[in-house]
């Protein structure tokens, strides 16, 4: 019940379908091994979204070790200038399979953490802040600082998306 | 307001998060702010676009048997390294070293018991504390055993005295073993009797009566020198802990292949 969220945190993280499959492999079987410490699911969710996480981000920054967010990893920059939909119109129509797990990759551990769980799995502050163990005050400030952050990436990646209006 | 501490109430304003007490004070500050409601423009368009990638960026989806599959992954990893076979394994790896003098052969029992433990680090109890106590004795040939203490908590226990132990009542194999000389060479164990249980815990019953019939007790010489390990397999099937106890029969060659009832 829990291996659609779990698999699509490691995605997220990962970027990659068979590395976000091991991780969630491990996961399970961590919590296999944990299973009768937990009598409810009040702290049972929690802690297994935390487990992804941190498991997922370990593997992320592992593989990331060096490396650098590429302009082309968001496609030939010429293609977009000649599109005039905008990168969103881009985006519509083309598949970057892997680009959140890059998006995530520019944030700190903290601020992705709470970003994977906030923008792109939908907890709440304070779900959020009970999987992270932290006042809902620190999942604002990360929440803040990493919006900025991905903003910021992609205003640097199309300038053209950063137009103010007039 | 200072349009540095809108810049934080915008991100968390563009997707909903902003407390109510501070919209109020945000919302007016963006009435009279061009360059904060530009901002709150590109984070809103930021945040389309995020939910737009997170929708087409999608991983394959999950085998349909993937529970099935870590579950197997599980069992098997139980069952790749158990580390009663790497303890029992230390007499097989050096066999040819029995004709070797003592002083050689606890070297030589020393960096086995040594390797043994750490791949088994690298398995199943790789997140365990793992307690040892190595006390390696020379042994003469045919009486090769094994003498150091291990404990992995939970999964492994003893060796210890067959009277004073408390048997979960869990799955597993068990050995009994015992000191053939445990006045001159109180460290030195033989493996008397290999088995499997579904509950280890029902062996209270059958092995820890000594008497004049338990033959255990009788090769022991007495019920104080016999003693137990057990190796806990949760979940596994009989035919798994089968295994495991034929292979370490068949490397260990007890004194007892059959014990009656037991
Ligand atoms: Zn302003």
């Amino acid at each position: 019940m829990y291996s659609p969220r779990i698999y699509s945190i490691a995605y997220h993280l990962t970027g990659n379908s068979a590395d976000a499959q091991d991780i969630a492999q491990e996961v399970f079987i961590k919590l296999h091994g944990a299973l009768d410490r937990f009598n409810d699911q009040y702290r049972f969710a929690p802690w297994l979204y935390r487990l992804t996480l941190n498991a997922a981000i370990d593997y992320q920054r592992k593989q990331a070790h060096g490396r650098e967010l590429q302009f082309s990893e968001f496609g030939n920059p010429g293609a977009i200038a000649d599109n005039h939909g905008g990168p969103e119109a881009w985006f519509e129509k083309t598949e970057l399979l892997g680009i959140i797990s890059r998006l995530t990759e520019l944030l700190t551990k903290k601020q992705s953490r709470v970003f994977v769980l906030r923008d792109l799995q939908g907890f709440s502050t304070p779900e959020i802040a009970k999987i992270l163990q932290c006042s809902e005050i620190t999942v604002r400030v990360h929440l803040a600082n990493a919006r900025t952050r991905i903003k910021n990436a992609l205003v640097k990646f199309y300038p053209e998306f950063a137009a103010d209006n007039p | 307001m200072k349009c540095l501490r809108a810049e934080q109430q915008l991100a968390l304003f563009v997707g909903g998060d902003l407390p109510e007490s501070e919209t109020a004070e945000l919302t007016a500050h963006l009435e009279s702010c061009r360059a904060c409601a530009n901002e709150l423009e590109r984070l809103k368009r930021a945040q389309e676009l995020l939910g737009k990638l997170a929708r087409s960026d999608q991983p394959d989806p999950l085998p349909a048997d993937f529970s099935g599959q870590v579950l197997a992954e599980i069992q098997k990893r139980r069952l790749d390294k158990p580390p009663f076979i790497s303890l029992f394994a230390i007499r097989i790896r050096w066999k040819p070293a029995l004709a070797l003098s003592g002083a050689v052969l606890v070297i030589l029992l020393a960096i086995g018991v040594t390797r043994d433990l750490r791949q088994s680090r690298r398995g199943l109890f790789a997140n365990r504390t793992l307690k040892t106590r190595q006390s390696l004795t020379v042994v003469n040939p045919g009486e090769v055993l094994w003498s150091a203490k291990f404990h992995f908590i939970r999964n492994l226990i003893g060796p210890a005295r067959l009277t004073e132990v408390t048997i979960p009542d869990e799955p597993g194999i068990y050995a009994i073993l015992h000191k053939p000389d445990p006045v001159n060479r109180p460290k030195i164990f033989a493996v008397t009797f290999i088995g499997e249980k579904s509950e280890l815990s029902s062996l209270s019953e059958s092995l820890l009566k000594p008497g004049p019939g338990n033959r255990l007790f009788t090769r022991a010489g007495s019920p104080d020198s016999a003693y137990i390990v057990l190796y806990l397999l949760p979940e596994s099937t009989e035919e798994q802990r089968r295994q495991i106890k034929e292979a370490l029969i068949a490397r260990y060659e007890p004194d007892f292949t059959h014990n009656g009832g037991i």
